[in-house]
């Protein structure tokens, strides 16, 4: 459906996108995780033709995207619910869409209708709020009924009905058979949603994993009166108490042997089950763009 | 694995004609369009209201008043308009949808030429006959004009529409509206007579000729019914019109 081979975006200062491989499959809703910065956007305006890769290539359908004959029928994309002509109205900027693919007139009213944007539809759209925004980004990212739908931050703006809507929409189509890639940087949007996800950071993948296999990194807590030969022995173990340690990333059961071995008696042996923010921070957390270098760049002009 | 449901038949396969007809959509949806062209309409009719005869009985002066009201206002409204078609879709970032409904950047960018020229060439027309019938009723002439001043008056839509084909092959080359206007009334105002000034200072007569051969000696000459004029003015929107695509082509979005 959508396959990145060793694609890569760089500008004069920073590398966006750095050797990205990977396929996206029918039938899945894929989340496209990262903090920002990472490369999401980057990645998904290279699929779509706007930027030139500086290397790899992205085929859509086994083309590239310019080779498509009528592209939004073949991949609807939401890149930046903003990019509107503010003066024109939503169901306008609809139907010139519709009108380059020779998409009949009245799928326009449909997908208004789809995403509840009937009653705005006549408004310029320099007057929407973000979330209306959103629904007409999508509301044109449905127009082509396409096989494949690109999101870009799409629950951004949107009210808490707006988030389960989106949600809902996104199952089902996923569920008729459609490609989704959907992008956020934050990690709770995707947790009903997503079947696979695929981590960037710093345009790099730092995971392709599902939802279970984020969570499986199961770390070990471990307590007992004289614990002092097993943190010598697990290096990444930290003293959470006098008597306690914690072991992210070993699982009870190596924690028990060791210290079976070692001859520690235990009073207390438990899994810690990271939450998902938690472990996708940690996954990021090398790569988070900005922290960092505010943290250590110089004060200027002040 | 489900086939995805197709909402609708799938329709014919999208053509150059297609992406003309959006063109001309997003042109006609947009209520600055309408602004821009009722304002030149308006421009001309104070302006030719307003123009004094000028008392020489061997000039058709309604066809001078309406040259005049071009040379002065009009073409600089319907030139803003032609950067707008460009600018606009950059500064709103919608030229990532545009794109993405045509990724063939050529293919879009012939058809807002086609739009802006069609529709620049038969609305300039119009409004240039509306300045000479003014005129022409205001100086009690209308009875003296012929076929030749029919001419001239297509001569004016004529020169509108390439003018504002040129601010669209700018406005793609640079792709922000000030800057585009910028160059653009130092091509049309500032060049001409530094190159008439160059050419009195350094009794360089040949300068005088090149001036000629810029856009708004050229379109007054044309507008006085010297018609090979006109592939001066031609060459000159084919020019932006091909750098923009060059640029557009090249560069991201």
């Amino acid at each position: 459906m959508i396959r990145l081979n060793r694609l890569t975006k760089r500008y004069a200062d920073k590398t966006a996108v750095d050797g990205l491989t990977l396929e996206l499959r029918p039938g899945t809703v894929t989340g496209f995780l990262g903090p920002n910065g990472a490369g999401k956007s980057t990645t998904m305006r290279l699929i779509l033709g706007l930027d030139t890769p500086t290397g790899g290539s992205a085929l859509v359908k086994g083309v590239p995207y310019a080779e498509l004959r009528q592209p939004l029928r073949t991949i609807g994309a939401l890149l930046d619910a903003k990019a509107v002509h503010p003066g024109r109205s939503g169901r306008d900027h609809l139907r010139a869409m519709a009108l380059s693919q020779r998409i009949p007139l009245r799928r326009v009213e449909e997908v208004l209708e789809l995403t509840g944007m009937t009653q705005a539809a006549r408004r310029r759209a320099g007057t929407y709020s973000l979330g209306m925004s959103q629904r007409l980004g999508i509301a044109g990212a449905l127009l082509g009924d396409p096989e494949i739908l690109m999101l870009d931050e799409p629950v951004n703006g949107l009210d808490p009905d707006g988030v389960r809507w989106i949600r809902t929409l996104l199952r089902s189509l996923a569920e008729q058979g459609r490609t989704v890639l959907v992008s956020s940087h934050l990690m709770s949007e995707m947790e009903q949603t997503t079947d696979r996800l695929i981590v960037l950071g710093r345009g790099r993948l730092v995971a392709d994993t599902t939802m279970a296999g984020l969570r499986a990194a199961t770390g070990t807590t471990v307590r007992g009166p004289d614990l002092g030969p097993l943190a010598q022995t697990l290096t990444e173990a930290t003293w959470s108490g006098p008597h306690e340690l914690t072991v992210p990333g070993v699982p009870p059961s190596r924690v028990g042997e060791l210290a079976h071995r070692l001859g520690v008696r235990l009073h207390g042996l438990e899994a810690v089950e990271p939450s998902l923010e938690e472990s996708y921070m940690k996954l990021t957390a090398h790569s988070v763009e900005y922290a960092a270098e505010v943290a250590t760049a110089p004060q200027e002009n002040t | 694995m489900n086939t995805p449901s197709l909402a609708f038949p799938a329709p014919a396969a999208a053509t150059t004609f297609s992406t003309f007809l959006a063109e001309t959509y997003k042109l006609a949806s947009v209520r600055s369009t309408w602004w821009f062209l009722g304002g030149a309409a308006a421009v001309m009719l104070a302006s030719t209201l307003s123009e004094p005869d000028d008392g020489d009985p061997t000039t058709v002066p309604a066809v001078t008043a309406a040259v005049h009201a071009l040379l002065y206002y009009v073409q600089y409204i319907l030139l803003a308009l032609g950067v707008l078609v460009a600018t606009s879709e950059f500064a709103s970032r919608s030229i990532t949808v545009t794109l993405a409904c045509t990724p063939s950047r050529t293919r879009v960018l012939a058809a807002k030429t086609l739009v802006v020229g069609t529709t620049v060439f038969a609305v300039g027309t119009a409004i240039a006959a509306l300045g000479v019938g003014v005129a022409g009723a205001r100086f009690d002439e209308l009875g003296t004009m012929g076929a030749q001043h029919a001419g001239q008056v297509v001569a004016m839509g004529l020169y509108l529409a390439l003018l504002a084909v040129l601010g669209l092959g700018v406005g793609t080359l640079v792709r922000r509206t000030a800057g585009a206007l910028a160059i653009l009334v130092v091509l049309l105002l500032l060049v001409p007579e530094l190159l008439g000034f160059a050419a009195d200072r350094l009794s360089a007569p040949w300068l005088a000729t090149f001036a000629e051969y810029t856009p708004s000696p050229a379109g007054w000459l044309l507008m006085s019914g010297r018609w090979e004029y006109a592939p001066v003015l031609a060459a000159w929107a084919a020019a932006a019109v091909g750098a923009g695509a060059w640029v557009l082509r090249a560069r991201d979005v």
